[in-house]
């Protein structure tokens, strides 16, 4: 064993640069000369700032752990959403469901809607479990929290692109053309999705930290969604279905990404903007509560 | 308010006693606080109480202060409030400087992560940034002396290498303030002398301290201030020396006292608290056991460099020749002090003063064990404790007892009537 050597941290900048008054009150942290209108947004902002290079760490540190000590490691990230293409193919061919036909192959249609939904499900139930897995960390030390539920959801992000990759060399290898502007056009749009995905991740990381059967929840709320909107079939136009889904944000967020990819085009323009729209209100939000909750909930964790 | 590192306004911070409580409450509170109706918390619903109740105090850059008390009185809370963890519920609490905080060091430790991979992690979420990490690696892996193992995953470390590795990290930071709760209490004697002398180190360079620790040796050791918290109240603030004394002697008479065996009509006299029936004759009763200070006035409050002159009534049945043995026993029953004479006892009621200059005791609660032993040293004229009376340690008394700095001089043992 080495020997202890002296520290080498004598303080080598001044103590006590013209730093900031940092206040912490019953309505939160304020920072001196920082007043007026907006305070809560800017201070929200600065956090997320600081916390960049947290979330990366965090991003990091949560991949090398999910995967070190799991045999098939990355492989997973393929294998689940194969097999429940491969499920729903075979159902649909033993005729088990009455599912239409789409214009490109059915595998195909249903592996890029399940890796849409995944970034959406898979995402949120990563957000949700965030500060739970942080476990006694959030009340011990002091850091920017949501870095948690950021790194978590880019968690999310990476392996929906790795899935996205798998659907790529399969339009790539079947009959359809696989067109570069589709393609970029599909990943832009997912935008909203991610920060629908995101905004009601904040909110329940929080609640989850101190009522622990929502991650159990998710899961299973997960699978009644992904069977109400339509991601494994293509919806009729009449229907409850279809007056269910005209209200349903995923449907839009989904298929239209989805449809650019495969098709080029999509007849759910209006009803994405407009879900667009409420996505990004949705995720403002989300990260408002968080942040101005999150020391109370530390308190009762 | 002009230098301050740390200014804390009459802050008080609430719990809830029970489960129920706490979500029924974080949840209206929650929903307040997202309309913006932040109702004034200054009085507690049913089920709450005060951790921390209007405390207020003020740091300077470069001053340390220790915060004293027994569980459960509120330092940690306040620790905590001081980190930004939890936020006050009444008052303000001010920092001026960047802080960093010795709590539960290694808490951020992901147990399949190895120990490098650690220092990255941890050092990010104790705020410094990629650059300052990898330029004090060697440092880190250095001071935390643990060998190989620091590319081995945490979980198969020791506890004492996980501590290690943490403190190693933490005390890489560069904080202006430095937040430390009880983190010397772990890790080996020659760890312990490490951060000890690191922290002298940050000390001298003119880092603020606020110190939470159980062992009044580091506090006093490190800190000029302390305070002293009492049922989230400020119970003394000032001196450590004496706020330490001041804690010490109220969390020793918190014990509860045996009843006195006799008690005597006079209000400046010692009780008889216990006495070894059928050991000894007791031929020899003492009527009056009265202490006096160096004015010369009665009293049962002495301070360690103070003298104490034990003033003893006595009635005889005959002259006697009999050995004195007087010795201060401490609340654990540990005797501290004593001495002893040989005196010629005349027949009748007769006064004996013992005067012990200085008394050098540290702080707590004593009683005096009194013997008048026969020349055969078997069947005692008089045996018993008397007490109570406490002692303020002023100075440096180091172990319980004796002491040690300072030598103990012989008392002066006369028979005055």
């Amino acid at each position: 064993m080495k020997t202890p050597g002296k520290l080498a941290t004598s303080l080598e900048e001044p103590l006590c640069k013209p730093c900031k008054t940092v206040s912490y009150t019953p309505s939160g942290l304020r920072i001196e000369g920082d007043t007026g209108r907006f305070q809560t947004t800017r201070l929200m902002f600065r956090e997320l700032l600081s916390a960049r290079q947290l979330i990366v760490r965090f991003f990091i540190r949560d991949i090398s752990a999910k995967y070190r000590q799991s045999f098939l490691g990355i492989l997973w990230v393929f294998l689940v959403p194969l097999a429940t293409t491969f499920i729903f193919m075979f159902i649909r061919k033993a005729g088990v469901l009455n599912i239409e036909n789409v214009q490109v192959p059915y595998g195909l249609y249903v592996l890029a809607g399940i890796s849409l939904f995944h970034l959406f499900n898979g995402g949120l139930i990563e957000c949700t479990n965030a500060m739970v897995k942080a476990g006694g960390m959030i009340v011990k030390i002091n850091f920017p929290r949501i870095a948690l539920v950021f790194a978590a959801s880019l968690q999310a992000l990476l392996e929906f692109f790795i899935r996205m990759a798998l659907v790529v060399i399969l339009c790539m290898i079947s009959d359809i053309r696989f067109n570069l502007l589709h393609f970029a056009y599909s990943i832009l749009t997912l935008i909203p999705l991610y920060f629908f995905m995101l905004g009601i991740g904040c909110m329940l990381a929080l609640i989850a930290s101190v009522l622990r059967d929502i991650p159990t929840l998710i899961n299973f709320i997960g699978m009644g969604v992904m069977l109400v909107t339509p991601i494994l079939y293509p919806l009729k136009p009449t229907g409850t279905l279809a007056a269910v889904s005209a209200w349903n944000p995923l449907h839009y967020l989904i298929n239209l990404p989805r449809e650019m990819l495969l098709y080029g085009s999509s007849s759910l323009t209006t009803g994405f903007l407009i879900c667009a729209g409420f996505s990004f209100v949705l995720f403002f939000t989300g990260w408002r509560m968080f942040y101005v909750a999150q020391t109370k909930i530390t308190e009762r964790i | 308010m002009a230098n301050f590192a740390i200014s804390v306004q009459n802050v008080s911070k609430k719990f809830s006693k029970t489960i129920k409580h706490t979500m029924l409450y974080g949840a209206t509170d929650l929903m307040k606080a997202f309309t913006g109706l932040n109702s004034p918390a200054s009085h507690l619903r049913s089920g709450e109480f005060w951790a921390v109740n209007d405390v207020s105090f003020e740091l300077r850059q470069g001053e340390a202060i220790g915060l004293i008390g027994s569980n459960g009185a509120g330092k940690s809370t306040m620790l905590k409030m001081l980190n930004g963890i939890y936020m006050p519920d009444i008052g303000a609490i001010s920092i001026r400087g960047r802080m960093g905080a010795l709590i539960e060091v290694g808490a951020g430790f992901h147990p399949m992560l190895t120990g490098r991979e650690n220092i990255f992690i941890n050092g990010t979420i104790l705020g410094m940034t990629r650059n300052d990490i990898a330029r004090k690696l060697d440092s880190i892996i250095d001071f935390a002396g643990i060998g190989d193992f620091i590319d081995a995953p945490v979980k198969h470390y020791s506890s004492g290498m996980f501590v290690r590795l943490g403190f190693a990290i933490a005390a890489h930071c560069k904080p202006d303030i430095l937040l430390i709760d009880e983190v010397l209490a772990v890790g080996d004697a020659n760890f312990k002398r490490k951060c000890l002398n690191h922290l002298a180190g940050l000390q001298r360079d003119g880092v603020t301290f606020v110190i939470v620790s159980h062992n009044m040796q580091t506090i006093e050791g490190i800190t000029e201030k302390a305070l002293f918290f009492h049922h989230g109240r400020i119970a003394a603030y000032g001196k450590t020396g004496d706020v330490i004394s001041r804690y010490e002697l109220q969390s020793l008479t918190a014990d509860s006292a045996p009843k006195p065996i006799e008690q005597s009509s006079d209000p400046n006299a010692l009780s008889l608290v216990k006495t070894y029936h059928g050991y000894g004759t007791s031929e020899i009763s003492i009527e009056k056991m009265v202490l006096y200070d160096s004015a010369g006035s009665p009293s049962k409050e002495f301070r360690s460099d103070d003298s104490l002159t034990v003033e003893v009534s006595l009635k005889s049945p005959a002259s006697l020749k009999t050995k004195l043995c007087i010795s201060f026993i401490n609340q654990h029953d540990a005797v501290c002090l004593g001495t002893y004479k040989i005196l010629d006892i005349s027949q009748g009621t007769q006064k004996m003063r013992i005067l012990f200059d200085k008394v050098q005791l540290t702080t707590g609660t004593y009683k005096i064990a009194f013997h008048l032993f026969d020349t055969s040293h078997t069947n005692p004229y008089f045996n018993g404790h008397f007490g109570y009376f406490t002692m303020r340690k002023e100075g440096a008394v180091v172990t319980p007892g004796l002491n040690t700095p300072h030598c103990w001089a012989y008392p002066t043992i006369k028979i005055v009537s």
